[in-house]
C-alpha cells in the first residue's frame, strides 16, 4: 500500500520529507553487526572440532569405560600430547622397537600418544576374560565373540590410523603397504614382545593375534567425515540473520519518525463542510495580525486578502466553513466566528431524491445546474442519474420496431456530472452520447492553477473511478482526460444544444445543437441528462441576437489564436472578461473593444487589471466606460454611450458577464433552465394532426436520422 | 516626512562606506549631519564615479524602499557624519500610515521613488553622458516599475510608449516564441521603437523579480533631442553585448537543449548554487544524508533541473569536467533543489517577522526562534528550495500571557552549515561531484552574458582582488581567463591530447600494479613453499589483516559525519572554499580494495577449508566481489543514466513516474489532430513500451533530444510528407514517448547504482567479524 506523502504540497507549502537518500542505510548498520556476530559464531559452530583449537572430541570409548579423565593423562591445566608416562600407567612399557621409531622416542619427539590416539579418532579391541571381546572405532563399539583366546584380566590393544603413519610414511609403499587393512594399521609387530613372569611371551603375541584377527573380522566403519560444513552455510546464515534484523530496525524507525512527525504537526483531520459551518466565518484581529499571507494561501475559495499589511475577509459569501486558515495562522490573530447568520439563512445540503425534472419526464437534471457546487456531487448524480435510468429501460424494454437510431440517453455536457453518467452509460451498455459545448471538464480547467478540487468521497457515492484524495485541478483532468482517452465514450465536443422539444409519439426528446458555426443537428433520445453546470448558462444580453449573428456571439473564449485579425467587441469588466481581453489583445492584428456599464475597474484580480491597463496603455485594447451593447448587426455592434449610439465593426462578440445562478434549489430540479432550454414547440409542430417528428417543416426537417442533416444556418442573414 | 522617518530609525554615527554597490539594500538612510557620498561604477566603465553627494536632511538608499532592488552606489560617510538608519520595511509602513493614499502614490513616496531613479539612471551609461539638469528632466517623467517572474512588459506589435531601462533583475527579448536577448541590469530596449513611434518589434518578459526604470517617449525624445551624440552610443553598447550574447546562446543552444539560458534568472540571482555534476555523481545521496546528520532533517533534495555548460575548470579542479582539462568539455549539472542564497532573496523580503537573515558574506539563513512557521518564505522561494518542518524543540503550550506562540512548524533551508567550517554536502561526497558555485563567475557562458565581455574581465579581476567565494579558485579563474583567450586552438586540442594520454597513462599503471601484485600474491607462496602459520605466510596474513581493518575504517568518516565537522572559525572573513573530503578516503578505499586480494592470495591460497580461515576468505571473497561490482557501476552508470534522464529524481519519484508520464501524455494528446492520436496510438505508444527498449536506448549511448529526433525522423519517413499542417502537438507527444522508453532504464539503472551497496556493507562487516575470530583461533599455540 502507497502511503500518503507527507512531502505533498500543503496548500502550497512544501514539507521537509525524509528521502530515499536519507534514509536508504537505516538498519544497515544493525544489519552489519548481526551479520558480523552471526558470521562469527557460525564459523566457530560450523567448523569441524578438530579445527576449533579447543578440545579434541570426547574419549575413545576403551578410555571412557576406563573412567579416566583430561586430568588423568594430561595433569592439571597441562594441555598437549601427554607424556609418555600417562600411557604406561595402564598399558605397560613396551616402546616400539623399529629402529626409527626407537631414535625418534630417544629424542622425545615421538610418544605413544603420538601413534596412539587417546581421543576419538583411533579404533582399538578389548578382551574381556568371559571371553567376549569388543570392537571399538569411531562411529561405536561392537561386540564380538572370540574363540581360543582368555585373558585373565581386561586388556585392550589400541589400533593405530593409517592416517597417523602416513605423515612419515608413504602409503603405497612397505611397510604400510602391507600392513594397512580398512584404514587400520595391524601390523602389531613394532613393539617388542613382552614376557611373562612366566617367561612366554604368549600372553602378549596371543592378544596381538587376537586383536588382529578382530581388526580383519571388524574393519571400521567409514566414519561421518568430521569436515565442519561448508563456509557458504555461515555466510548464508549471517545474510539470513541481517537481512531479518535490518529489515526489522528499518521498519521500527520509519514508523518512530511516523509518529514523531504526526506529533509535531497535530493538524486535525479538516472537517466536512456541514450546513452549520456555511455560516462561520473567519475573524481577525487587525492588531495582531502580521499580514504574513498564511490564511489567503490555505484558504481554498479564495476568501481572504491581504489589504495594507493586514489580512480582510474579503469574499465572505464565498466561505466555506472550514478552519484550515485558523489552523495556518501563526499567532491565532484569525479565528472562525459565528457570524449569527439565523435560521434558515443557509441552504440544506441538496436532499438527493429524484433527479428527474418534474415538468419532462424523461429529462434529469444534474450537477451544478441542480445548485450544489461540489463536484463531488455532481460525479455521484451523474452516474445516480443514470442507474435510474438504466432501471427504468429495464423496466421498460426498447418497444419493437423503435427506430436504432433513438438514443436510451442523451447526456449535455462533458463535465463533472456528465462524464460520469456517459461512464456509467457505457459500463451499462446504454446507448448514449455526449454533446459537449466546450472542451471535456471545461469549467475544471478554467479554475485556477493547484486549486485543490477535491477532499474526499461522498459515502456510498457512485462513479468511484472520478474521485481523487485530496487532488489539485491539474491531477483530476490528467486522471479524467486518461479515462476519456482510454474508455473513449460516444463524446462530441464543440456542439450546443440549443433546444430540447419532446417527441409526441412514443415518448422521448428531440434536441437540437449547434456547433460553432452555426450548423445544426438534431438528435433523438428516450432520456436526456442535463448536466451543463453553472458555466453552461451564462448571461445574456437583453437583446434578441439577431439570427445571422448568434454563431458570433460567446460567451466564452476557447481559443483565442482562431480571433487572430478580427474585430472584437466583450462585454464586461470581471476577471474572465479581463483575461479574454488580454488574450485576444495578444493577437496579431486583432483589435479589442471592451464595454462595461460602470466607470472603473472595480473588481477583479490586481495582476489582471495592471495588465489590461498596460495593454490600454500600448494601444492594444480600448475600453468604452458606462456603455452598453444595444444592437447587432453582421460586422458591426451598436454600443449606447452617455454620448449617445455609436457602431463599433464587430466581427466577434463576447458576453462575458457572468452567469445565471443555477435552478432555485428550493424547488430542486432547474426548472427555470428548463424553462430557458425547453423550446416552445414550433407552430406547424402544435398543429394536433402533425406534431409528429416526421412532419416538421421540409426547410427543418432532418434527413436520414443516422447521419444527423446538418442545417447551414448561414454567415449571412436570411434574405 | 522625514521627521517621521528620522523617528522610525536609529541614528548613528557613520564612517566609511556605509553600504557597497550591488549589496542588497534593506534599510534606507537620512542624513543628520555631515554629508555622504554616493559612487558607483557605471556600466561600461572600470572605475567608480560620483553620483551625487547627500546633505543633512537628505535621503539615500531609498531602494530600500523597493524589496529587490539592490544598492546602485557604495555611500562613502564623510568625518563626522551621522546619519538615522530605517529598515525598508518599517519605511514603508511609516509611509503607508502617513497620508491616505500612502506607498508609492503619495507626494512622499513620489519624492522616495524619484530619489531610488536618480541612483538608477545616473548608474547606468546614460548618467555618464548627460548633464544633472538633463538627468532631472528624464527623472520627471521615470517611473520605476516592478514586474513579477513570468510578467510582460510589452508585447510585440503593441505602441512602443516607453523606453525602459533594467534597474534589476532579468528581462527576456522575445520574438516569434524564441528568445531573442537577455537583459540585465543597466540594459535598456524599446528606444528604436518608441522613438520612432513604431510597434514594439519583440516582446519583453521578466525572468525574474525586475525592477525597471520606464521613461515615457516625449521625454526620451526630448533629451536625445538635445544631446544627439548620446543615443549613438547607447546603441553601439547595446549593439556588441547583443552580438556576443547570440554567438554564446546560440552554441549552448546547439550543443543541448538544457542549456544554461533557460533559466537564466537563477543563474543570475545565485550567489552560492550547489552544482552536482552528473557524469560522475553516483547518485548515492550521501550530501543529502550528511545533510540531515548535520540539522536534523535533509534540506537538499536531489531533483531539480539539469543544465548543460562549461564549467570554470579552475572552480571544479579535479572534479566538474575532469576528462579533459581545458574545461571546454561542458559538464551536465544539477541543480538541486537546495537553497542558492540569491543575491535578493524574495523570502527575506516576504517573511513578516524578519525571521530570515543575511551575512555578511551574503549567506541567507532563518532563525529559528523568530520564525512563525506561516510558509511565506517557502511559497515565495520560486525554486521550492524551502519546507517546513517539524521545530526540533517541540513548543511548549501557547500560553495566555504573550498571544505569540511558538509554532509547531518552522521554515528551513540550507545555511551553508553556517556553524561548521564548511557545508557537509560538498565535504561529504564520496566523489567530489558536488560544488557551491557562483554561477556569475564559475560559468562562463553566463558571466558572458550577464556582464558583457568587457566587464566579464574586469569582474573576474575584481573578484580576485577581492577574493570573494573563491580565493584561490577566482584567481586562477582569472588566470585561465586570460591564457585561454591568447591561446590558439591547436594548443588546447594537443593539451587535451596530453591530458588523455597522462589519464590512460594513469589507468594502465594500475591496472599492472594491481595484476603484479596479484600474480606475485599467487606466485611466491607456490615457489617458497609459505605457509600460512609462518614466515612470509604469516606475514602476507597480518598485511592483509590490516588492509580488512583498513578499508572497514573507510565507514568512520563517511558515517560519522558530525563528528568530523570542524566548526567554524569566526575570525576568518571569507570561507575558504569547500571542497569534498571523503573523496580521498574513496580512493584511497578503492586502492586498499584493489590490493587486498594479493595479500590475501598469498596467505591463504584459494582453499576455502570448512574452519573460520575458510569462512573468513569466502567472505572476503564476495565482498569485494560486490565491491569490484560497485566500483564498476559507479564508473559506467553515471554516464549513461545522465544521458537518458532529464533532470535529476530520485529512485521513489520514478515509481510513479510512468502513470503520471501516460497522464501527461494523454493530456498533451488532448485537442490534436486524429493524425497525431493515429501516430501515437500506432507508432508512438509501441515505441515507448516496447519491452527491453530501454536497453537499446542506453546502450546506443544516445541522448534524449538525439533519439527525439530519430523518432521524429521515423514519423516523417512514414508520413512521407502528408498531413504535415496536422502536427501540432506531434513534437510534445515525441518527447513524452522517449522520456517513458527510457524510464525502465533510469529504474534500472539507479537500481544497479543503488542496490550493491548495502550488500557490500553487510558482506565487509562479516568479513571483519570472521577476521576476529580468526585472529583468535590462529592465535592459539
Amino acid at each position: 500500500m502507497r502511503r500518503a506523502n507527507p512531502g505533498a504540497p500543503r496548500h502550497g507549502v512544501p514539507r521537509v520529507v525524509a528521502t530515499s537518500d536519507v534514509t536508504r542505510f537505516r538498519g544497515v548498520a544493525v544489519a552489519a553487526l548481526t551479520a558480523a556476530v552471526v558470521a562469527a559464531a557460525a564459523a566457530i559452530a560450523l567448523s569441524p572440532a578438530s579445527s576449533r583449537g579447543g578440545a579434541p572430541g570426547p574419549l575413545s570409548p576403551s578410555h571412557r569405560r576406563a573412567g579416566l579423565a583430561c586430568a588423568t593423562c594430561h595433569g592439571s591445566g597441562a594441555r598437549g600430547v601427554p607424556p609418555a608416562t600417562a600411557c604406561t600407567a595402564c598399558h605397560q612399557t613396551h616402546p616400539s622397537t623399529r629402529p626409527g621409531h626407537t631414535t625418534l622416542r630417544a629424542s622425545g619427539a615421538l610418544a605413544c600418544a603420538g601413534c596412539h590416539g587417546g581421543h576419538r579418532g583411533h579404533g582399538a579391541v578389548t578382551f574381556f576374560p568371559d571371553g567376549r571381546a569388543v570392537r571399538d572405532d569411531d562411529v561405536g563399539s561392537r561386540d564380538v565373540a572370540v574363540a581360543g583366546y582368555r585373558p585373565t584380566r581386561a586388556l585392550t590393544v589400541p589400533l593405530v590410523d593409517a592416517a597417523t603413519c602416513a605423515g612419515c610414511h608413504d602409503p603405497t609403499r612397505a611397510p604400510l603397504l602391507t600392513c594397512v587393512i580398512g584404514g587400520v594399521v595391524t601390523c602389531l609387530d613394532e613393539h617388542r614382545a613382552v614376557r611373562g613372569r612366566d617367561g612366554t611371551i604368549g600372553g602378549r603375541d596371543g592378544v596381538w593375534e587376537a586383536a588382529r584377527a578382530v581388526a580383519h573380522a571388524l574393519p571400521p566403519r567409514p566414519r561421518r567425515p568430521d569436515r565442519g560444513s561448508s563456509p557458504w552455510l555461515g555466510l548464508a546464515i549471517a545474510s539470513v540473520a541481517a537481512l531479518v534484523t535490518g529489515g526489522s530496525a528499518r521498519a521500527i524507525a520509519r514508523r518512530r519518525r511516523g509518529r514523531r512527525d504526526a506529533a509535531a504537526v497535530a493538524h486535525p483531520a479538516a472537517p466536512l463542510v456541514t450546513a452549520a459551518a456555511i455560516r462561520r466565518l473567519p475573524v481577525i484581529d487587525a492588531a495582531t495580525c502580521l499580514g504574513c499571507d498564511a490564511c489567503v494561501e490555505a484558504c481554498p475559495y479564495d476568501v481572504l486578502e491581504v489589504r495594507r499589511y493586514v489580512a480582510v475577509v474579503a469574499r465572505p459569501d464565498a466561505c466555506c466553513g472550514l478552519t484550515l486558515c485558523a489552523q495556518v495562522c501563526p499567532n491565532q490573530s484569525l479565528t472562525m466566528r459565528d457570524a449569527g447568520g439565523g435560521a434558515g439563512a443557509a441552504p440544506a445540503p441538496t436532499e438527493r431524491g429524484s433527479l428527474e425534472a418534474a415538468p419532462a419526464p424523461g429529462v434529469f437534471v444534474v450537477g451544478d445546474a441542480r445548485g450544489g457546487s461540489l463536484i463531488r456531487n455532481a460525479v455521484d448524480e451523474g452516474a445516480r442519474a443514470v442507474v435510474a435510468i438504466a432501471a427504468r429501460l429495464a423496466a421498460a424494454p426498447r418497444p419493437p420496431g423503435d427506430p436504432l437510431e433513438l438514443l436510451d440517453v442523451l447526456i449535455v455536457g462533458a463535465g463533472p456530472a456528465g462524464l460520469a453518467a456517459a461512464l456509467e452509460a457505457q459500463a451499462r451498455g446504454l446507448r448514449a452520447l455526449t454533446l459537449e459545448q466546450g472542451t471535456v471538464a471545461g469549467s475544471v480547467q478554467s479554475f485556477p492553477r493547484g486549486k485543490l478540487v477535491l477532499d474526499a468521497a461522498a459515502p456510498g457515492a457512485a462513479a468511484p473511478r472520478l474521485w481523487l484524495a485530496e487532488a489539485t485541478k491539474e491531477e483530476l483532468l490528467a486522471r479524467w482526460m486518461l479515462i476519456v482517452r482510454t474508455e473513449r465514450p460516444p463524446l462530441v465536443e464543440g456542439r450546443r444544444v440549443t433546444a430540447l422539444a419532446p417527441i409526441a409519439v412514443g415518448g422521448g426528446w428531440r434536441v437540437e445543437s449547434s456547433d460553432g458555426s452555426g450548423a445544426t443537428t438534431e438528435h433523438r433520445a428516450r432520456h436526456v441528462v442535463i448536466a451543463v453546470g453553472r458555466r453552461g448558462s451564462p448571461r445574456r444580453l437583453g437583446f434578441e441576437i439577431p439570427s445571422a449573428m448568434t454563431a458570433h456571439v460567446h460567451y466564452a473564449l476557447a481559443d483565442a489564436a482562431s480571433f487572430a485579425g478580427r474585430q472584437v467587441v466583450i462585454v464586461g469588466l470581471g476577471d474572465v472578461a479581463m483575461e479574454s481581453a488580454i488574450a485576444l489583445s495578444r493577437q496579431p492584428g486583432t483589435e479589442v473593444v471592451m464595454v462595461y456599464r460602470g466607470t472603473e475597474f472595480r473588481r477583479g484580480r490586481t495582476r489582471n487589471i495592471d495588465e489590461l491597463r498596460r495593454r490600454i496603455a500600448a494601444g492594444a485594447v480600448r475600453i468604452a466606460w458606462r456603455s452598453e451593447v444595444v444592437g447587432l448587426a453582421p460586422g458591426r455592434a451598436t454600443v449606447a454611450t452617455a454620448g449617445g449610439r455609436q457602431d463599433v465593426g464587430c466581427d466577434a462578440l463576447f458576453v462575458l458577464i457572468g452567469a445565471e445562478p443555477g435552478a432555485e434549489p428550493a424547488t430542486g430540479a432547474g426548472t427555470s433552465l428548463l424553462s430557458r432550454l425547453i423550446r416552445p414547440v414550433p407552430a406547424s409542430e402544435t398543429d394536433p394532426q402533425h406534431h409528429t417528428f416526421e412532419s416538421v417543416d421540409p426547410s427543418v426537417r432532418p434527413g436520414d436520422p443516422s447521419t444527423p442533416r446538418t442545417t447551414d444556418r448561414g454567415e449571412e442573414a436570411p434574405p | 516626512m522625514t521627521a517621521e522617518l528620522i523617528a522610525a530609525g536609529a541614528a548613528r554615527d557613520a564612517r566609511d562606506e556605509l553600504y557597497r554597490d550591488g549589496e542588497p539594500g534593506e534599510t534606507l538612510f537620512v542624513v543628520l549631519a555631515g554629508s555622504v557620498e554616493l559612487r558607483t561604477t557605471r556600466r561600461g566603465d572600470v572605475i567608480p564615479s560620483l553620483l551625487r553627494t547627500a546633505r543633512v536632511g537628505d535621503t539615500f538608499g531609498e531602494e530600500a524602499l523597493l524589496p529587490g532592488l539592490a544598492r546602485r552606489a557604495s555611500a562613502i560617510a564623510a568625518a563626522g557624519t551621522r546619519v538615522a538608519e530605517v529598515p525598508g520595511a518599517v519605511a514603508r509602513r511609516v509611509l503607508a500610515r502617513i497620508g491616505d493614499a500612502g506607498g508609492a502614490g503619495s507626494r512622499e513616496g513620489r519624492y522616495l521613488e524619484r530619489g531610488a531613479a536618480r541612483d538608477v539612471l545616473a548608474g547606468s551609461a546614460l548618467g555618464r553622458d548627460l548633464e544633472a539638469a538633463e538627468l532631472e528632466l528624464l527623472l520627471d517623467g521615470v517611473r520605476l516599475e516592478h514586474f513579477a517572474r513570468g510578467a510582460e512588459l510589452v508585447h510585440a506589435g503593441d505602441r512602443a510608449e516607453h523606453v525602459y531601462v533594467v534597474a534589476e533583475g532579468l528581462v527576456q527579448l522575445q520574438r516569434d516564441g524564441a528568445v531573442q536577448a537577455y537583459l540585465a541590469r543597466g540594459d535598456f530596449f524599446g528606444d528604436d521603437e518608441a522613438l520612432a513611434g513604431a510597434p514594439c518589434a519583440a516582446t519583453a518578459v521578466a525572468a525574474g523579480d525586475t525592477w525597471c526604470a520606464v521613461l515615457p517617449r516625449a521625454v526620451v525624445r526630448t533629451v536625445t533631442d538635445r544631446n544627439p551624440g548620446v543615443l549613438v552610443r547607447w546603441r553601439r553598447v547595446a549593439a556588441t553585448q547583443l552580438a556576443d550574447q547570440a554567438a554564446v546562446v546560440g552554441d549552448a543552444a546547439a550543443r543541448s537543449t538544457q542549456h544554461a539560458f533557460r533559466d537564466l534568472y537563477r543563474l543570475q540571482i545565485a550567489r552560492s548554487l550547489l552544482v552536482i555534476d552528473q557524469d560522475t555523481c553516483v547518485r548515492c545521496g550521501h550530501c543529502a544524508w550528511s545533510c540531515a546528520e548535520v540539522h536534523g532533517e535533509s534540506r537538499l533534495v536531489r531533483r531539480g533541473d539539469k543544465v548543460v555548460t562549461p564549467v570554470d575548470v579552475a572552480l571544479g579542479r579535479g572534479m566538474l569536467g575532469r576528462d579533459d582539462g581545458d574545461g571546454a568539455r561542458p559538464a551536465t549539472l544539477l541543480l538541486p533543489n537546495t537553497c542558492q542564497h540569491c543575491r535578493h532573496a524574495a523570502c527575506l523580503h516576504d517573511c513578516p517577522t524578519g525571521a530570515i537573515g543575511r551575512d555578511l558574506d551574503g549567506e541567507v539563513f532563518i532563525r529559528a526562534d523568530a520564525c512563525t512557521g506561516c510558509g511565506n518564505c517557502a511559497r515565495s522561494c520560486p525554486w521550492d528550495n524551502i519546507a517546513m518542518a517539524p521545530r526540533p524543540v517541540p513548543p511548549a503550550p501557547a500560553t495566555t500571557a504573550g498571544r505569540l506562540r511558538l509554532s509547531p512548524e518552522i521554515a528551513v533551508k540550507c545555511d551553508l552549515c553556517r556553524e561548521h567550517e564548511a557545508p557537509a554536502c560538498v565535504t561529504a561526497c564520496p566523489t567530489g561531484s558536488l560544488l557551491r558555485i557562483d554561477p556569475e563567475r564559475a560559468l562562463a557562458e553566463v558571466a558572458l552574458v550577464l556582464r558583457g565581455a568587457a566587464r566579464r574581465r574586469a569582474g573576474t579581476a575584481a573578484a580576485a582582488a577581492t577574493g570573494a567565494a573563491t580565493a584561490t579558485g577566482a584567481a586562477a579563474a582569472a588566470a585561465t581567463g586570460s591564457e585561454s583567450e591568447t591561446e590558439t586552438a591547436t594548443g588546447t586540442a594537443s593539451r587535451t591530447t596530453t591530458t588523455r594520454l597522462r589519464a590512460a597513462a594513469k589507468r594502465g599503471a594500475t591496472a599492472g600494479i594491481v595484476l603484479a601484485a596479484l600474480a606475485a600474491g599467487w606466485a611466491l607462496p607456490r615457489a617458497w613453499n609459505w605457509a600460512p602459520d609462518r614466515g612470509a605466510g604469516l606475514a602476507a596474513g597480518a598485511v592483509a589483516g590490516l588492509l580488512l581493518l583498513m578499508l572497514g575504517a573507510y565507514v568512520l568518516p563517511k558515517r560519522l559525519v558530525r563528528s568530523w565537522m570542524r566548526p567554524r572559525d569566526r575570525r576568518q572573513q571569507v570561507r575558504p572554499v569547500a571542497r569534498s573530503r571523503t573523496r580521498v578516503h574513496l580512493i584511497a578505499h578503492v586502492g586498499l580494495g584493489l590490493l587486498a586480494p594479493a595479500a590475501v592470495l598469498a596467505h591463504a591460497g584459494l582453499a576455502m577449508p570448512a574452519s573460520p580461515a575458510g569462512a573468513l576468505l569466502l567472505a572476503f571473497v564476495v565482498a569485494s566481489a560486490t565491491g569490484a561490482v560497485g566500483a564498476a557501476a559507479y564508473r559506467g552508470i553515471p554516464r549513461m543514466l545522465t544521458r537518458i534522464e532529464r533532470g535529476g529524481a530520485l529512485p521513489e519519484d520514478l515509481a510513479g513516474d510512468a502513470s503520471e508520464l501516460r497522464a501527461r501524455l494523454f493530456r498533451e494528446l488532448s485537442g490534436t489532430s486524429e493524425l497525431v492520436k493515429h501516430l501515437a496510438a500506432r507508432i508512438l505508444m509501441p515505441y515507448a513500451r516496447a519491452p527491453l527498449g530501454w536497453l537499446a536506448l542506453a546502450a546506443s549511448r544516445r541522448g534524449l533530444s538525439d533519439e527525439e529526433r530519430r523518432l521524429r525522423a521515423r514519423v516523417d519517413a512514414v508520413l512521407a510528407g502528408r498531413g504535415a499542417d496536422r502536427l501540432h502537438g506531434l513534437d510534445g507527444v515525441i518527447r513524452l514517448a522517449v522520456e517513458l522508453r527510457a524510464l525502465p532504464g533510469r529504474r534500472a539503472l539507479t537500481a544497479a547504482l543503488r542496490a550493491w551497496m548495502p550488500i557490500h556493507v553487510v558482506l565487509a562487516a562479516m568479513t571483519l567479524g570472521l577476521l576476529g575470530i580468526h585472529v583468535i583461533t590462529a592465535w592459539r599455540p
